[in-house]
């Protein structure tokens, strides 16, 4: 078995950043303020389109992106989230990227970003205890700022939602091995399952609400336990 | 969550399999001392830590905003620890101003910021040594857009460098005006 | 090296494929249909859909030339060789100051800046689009990309792109240049995409002797840069010695001198010169002096008395400040200067060489020339508390 320092994989980064996490926080979940209730009445949500990633895991351990498994998790995923977000009062607006070329794109697609470093902070400081800030010590404060506002005017909604999936299940031969392994005493990892999710209001630009799923749950390429891992995931949501 | 998040997540793992955590330590708005050589007022509680001969202040992490204190860089050496920065991005004593300018804008570039644009060039003065102010604005290699504001000098034939980097929207911002001040109070010591 | 060129590289190499099933072999892929689209269960597909994840970050990366004008010129020598296929082919120009142009199975095309600083002419850059466009109709990817996957101590292909794609700056351009050998173009390979390439260019009436020329000037950037990073693109296609002959050869053979053939400068001039000065300073801001020193000569010896050239030669000196290069530097400034065309910060970086040498009068004057021509520049302030404490 090859050291892990020596690994470039990225998958066995990721695996092995998993199984650290795992275990380490007895909550997953962060909110903004334990006390924030939504106001009652209409609330409107926008879900983005759900950055989901399906692969399989060869016997070489190769971590293969299979299209129409992530296209089948992508749909299942997203019809989840409008289900369950339905179920909890909300009206559910896809989201429709603005004009190709326009200011508007170009907006967004900044936000987008932000948003994607600002997950990125929230998950190197807060779930790896080694590498908190001591600026973020007892809060969780992060922010997109009210440059939100342009995606609320557009679409109308008061919160935005995000959703990462990264998912892997292993071929045959892969199964084969771990058995063959387990018979001689040698953990060999199968396939693995990240998820997590935030909760952004349009009007501020705060993080409300971030979550990491805990376990691996539900088959994502099919629609029931699909819609239990993002059952697992939401939880905790504020709306 | 895509790119970025993972980069970050390697980064993470690999700084703690590595064991030199990159453990974060507290900040006070109390005079505090820079190289040895300066002393500045922090305005506001910072995470510190320290990466090569760069000492990172940040709030919110470094990838949204940090300001960057280069505690002292000899004749010779290179501004960042990157393989292409340490062969060709490398400080001379006897440069101007002028080129610590354009050798922090390279070196920028060195290390995968693009379309570096250095702006509002001018004199600074820091202790007795004549540098440089600017301002500064780059993607990140994953196409995110940010600012940045920079004073820098050559004391006693050693570099030192202060350097804020923030998001456009919104982090930049954030504390740009403490920064601001951190380099008004910057007194030699 | 920048997450960026990691990433395109990573497109790059699994857009290079390396199988030795030669053309209508058994076994052999067929060839790419025009609009054609691998099934959704497919192997194939799965690499689709991460070229497609892949593209759509180079999108919004904002590292693509959105420029029409370029855009417009390159996308036409596409379509003109690329014919029917056209349609399929999302064409990227990326700055990037490194020489390298890919397609990827997707139909993806990337056209880096460095290429187009680095070609001398039109026909040059359809030899480089017909061999990229001639590995994207063979298929070559997608069978390098199934040989590989049946090695289980190859670096993962996805693995590694995911790499590339994620890692930023936490990389390096040895694990790059790695992987590009590793997918590299098997003879069988480069030799088919090379024969395509020049098909294409004598189909669309350009020169076929200008095919050889490009390898043999990126060849001498790479063999005066030993100190500097092994160059993208020959990481995927090697430069050897037999494909000159072989370009040659064929270009020999296709060329006959009763058809007017175009070489197409003009056209590359018109399109390119205008992004010139942006490209230079791209190419110098990676401070590898050796390579650029090579790349001056050459543009000025199918250019001499370019004020904009000799400029850009001072500034290698004055950047490299070796053994007698601010001589050397103050020397390519006047001649800058002498051609009557030279861009103002030539009097901005006369005055800084001067300065740093001591002479104070003459960097006076220097700077003051450079803010009667500049007088907004960036600048500014600095420059004017030089002249005072030069006075």
């Amino acid at each position: 078995m090859r050291p892990l320092l020596a690994a470039t994989r990225p998958s066995l980064w990721l695996l092995s950043l998993t199984v650290a996490l795992s275990g380490c926080a007895q909550s997953t979940v962060l909110l903004r303020d334990q006390n924030w209730r939504r106001t009652p009445g209409a609330v409107r949500v926008v879900v983005m389109p759900p950055d989901v990633q399906v692969s399989e895991l060869t016997a070489g351990g190769l971590l293969e992106p299979k299209a129409d498994w992530t296209e089948s998790a992508r749909r299942h995923v997203a019809a989840a989230l409008e289900q369950q977000l339905h179920a909890k009062g909300t009206t559910v607006l896809p989201y429709e990227a603005p004009a190709s070329g326009g200011a508007d794109e170009a907006a967004d697609i900044q936000l987008i970003k932000l948003h994607d470093a600002v997950g990125g902070a929230i998950i190197v400081h807060k779930y790896v205890p080694a590498l908190a800030l001591p600026t973020k010590a007892d809060r969780f404060d992060w922010t997109l700022g009210t440059g939100v506002r342009q995606l609320q005017e557009r679409t109308g909604a008061d919160y935005a939602v995000f959703v990462f999936f990264r998912d892997s299940y292993a071929s045959s031969g892969r199964v084969a091995l771990m058995v063959g392994a387990a018979i001689l005493g040698v953990g060999v990892p199968g396939g693995r399952q990240v998820g997590f999710a935030s909760l952004v209001d349009l009007r501020s630009g705060d993080i409300l609400w971030f979550n990491r799923l805990i376990n691996p749950a539900g088959d994502l390429r099919t629609a029931e336990p699909a819609g239990k891992a993002v059952q697992n995931l939401l939880v905790e949501l504020p709306l | 969550m895509t790119r970025t998040t993972r980069s970050v997540l390697w980064l993470a793992l690999a700084i703690l399999l590595l064991g030199s955590c990159a453990r974060y330590t507290l900040v006070e708005p109390k005079p505090r001392t820079i190289a040895d050589l300066y002393t500045v007022d922090p305005q506001t509680q910072w995470s510190a830590t320290t990466f090569g001969k760069w000492e990172i202040w940040t709030v919110d992490g470094s990838g949204l905003e940090a300001v960057q204190f280069l505690t002292g860089l000899n004749d010779g050496q290179p501004l960042f620890q990157t393989a292409d920065a340490q062969k060709r991005m490398k400080f001379q004593k006897s440069m101007s101003p002028s080129d610590l300018a354009e050798l922090l804008a390279d070196g920028l570039t060195s290390v995968g910021a693009q379309n570096v644009t250095i702006t509002n060039l001018r004199p600074y003065r820091f202790g007795a040594a004549d540098g440089f102010r600017c301002e500064l604005t780059f993607l990140n290699s994953y196409g995110l857009e940010k600012q940045g504001l920079a004073a820098g000098a050559a004391v006693n034939g050693r570099l030192y460098l202060v350097l804020y980097t923030g998001a456009k929207v919104h982090y930049y911002d954030a504390h740009r005006g403490e920064v601001e001040r951190i380099i008004e109070s910057i007194r030699m010591r | 090296m920048s997450g960026l060129v990691l990433r395109l590289a990573a497109l790059v190499a699994l857009a290079s494929v390396a199988c030795a099933t030669p053309r209508g072999a058994p076994g052999a892929l067929v060839d790419i249909r025009p609009e054609e689209r691998p099934a959704p269960d497919s192997d194939e597909a799965g690499l689709w859909m991460e070229m497609d994840r892949v593209e759509e970050s180079l999108r919004t990366s904002g590292h693509l030339v959105t420029d029409a004008s370029v855009n417009t010129y390159v996308r036409d020598v596409v379509c003109n060789l690329a014919t029917e296929y056209c349609g399929d082919i999302r064409l990227y120009i990326v700055q990037t100051p490194h020489f390298n142009a890919s397609m990827a199975p997707n139909g993806a095309m990337q056209v880096w800046t460095g290429l187009l600083l680095r070609i001398d002419n039109e026909a040059q850059l359809a030899y480089v689009l017909g061999h990229e466009l001639g590995h994207y109709l063979r298929r070559h990817s997608v069978q390098r990309w199934r040989d590989a996957r049946t090695k289980t101590n190859v670096a993962a292909v996805f693995g590694v792109l995911a790499a590339a794609a994620g890692q930023g700056y936490a990389g390096s351009l040895a694990q790059l240049v790695a992987l590009g050998s590793v997918l590299q173009f098997s003879r069988d390979n480069e030799r088919e995409a090379d024969e395509i390439g020049l098909e294409l260019m004598v189909k669309a009436g350009y020169d076929p002797r200008e095919a050889a020329k490009i390898w043999s000037a990126l060849d001498k950037e790479r063999r005066a840069g030993k100190d500097s990073q092994p160059l993208i693109f020959f990481a995927t296609h090697p430069p050897t010695d037999e494909r000159i002959e072989t370009l040659t050869s064929l270009a020999a053979k296709a060329y006959t001198p009763d058809r007017d053939w175009a070489d197409g400068r003009e056209a590359y001039v018109r399109a390119v010169r205008p992004r010139r000065a942006t490209l230079l300073r791209d190419d110098l801001r990676l401070r590898d002096f050796a390579r650029t020193e090579v790349l001056l000569e050459r543009l000025l010896a199918a250019e001499p008395g370019s004020g904009q050239l000799y400029f850009f030669q001072g500034e290698l000196y004055r950047l490299r400040n070796g053994a007698g290069d601010p001589a050397r530097a103050l020397g390519a400034y006047e001649r800058a200067a002498a051609t009557g065309a030279a861009p103002p910060e030539t009097y901005r970086a006369t005055g800084l060489v001067l300065m740093r040498q001591g002479d104070r009068e003459r960097a006076r004057a220097a700077f003051g020339r450079y803010l009667t021509e500049a007088p907004e520049a960036e600048d500014k302030q600095m420059i004017q508390a030089y002249m005072e404490q030069l006075r």
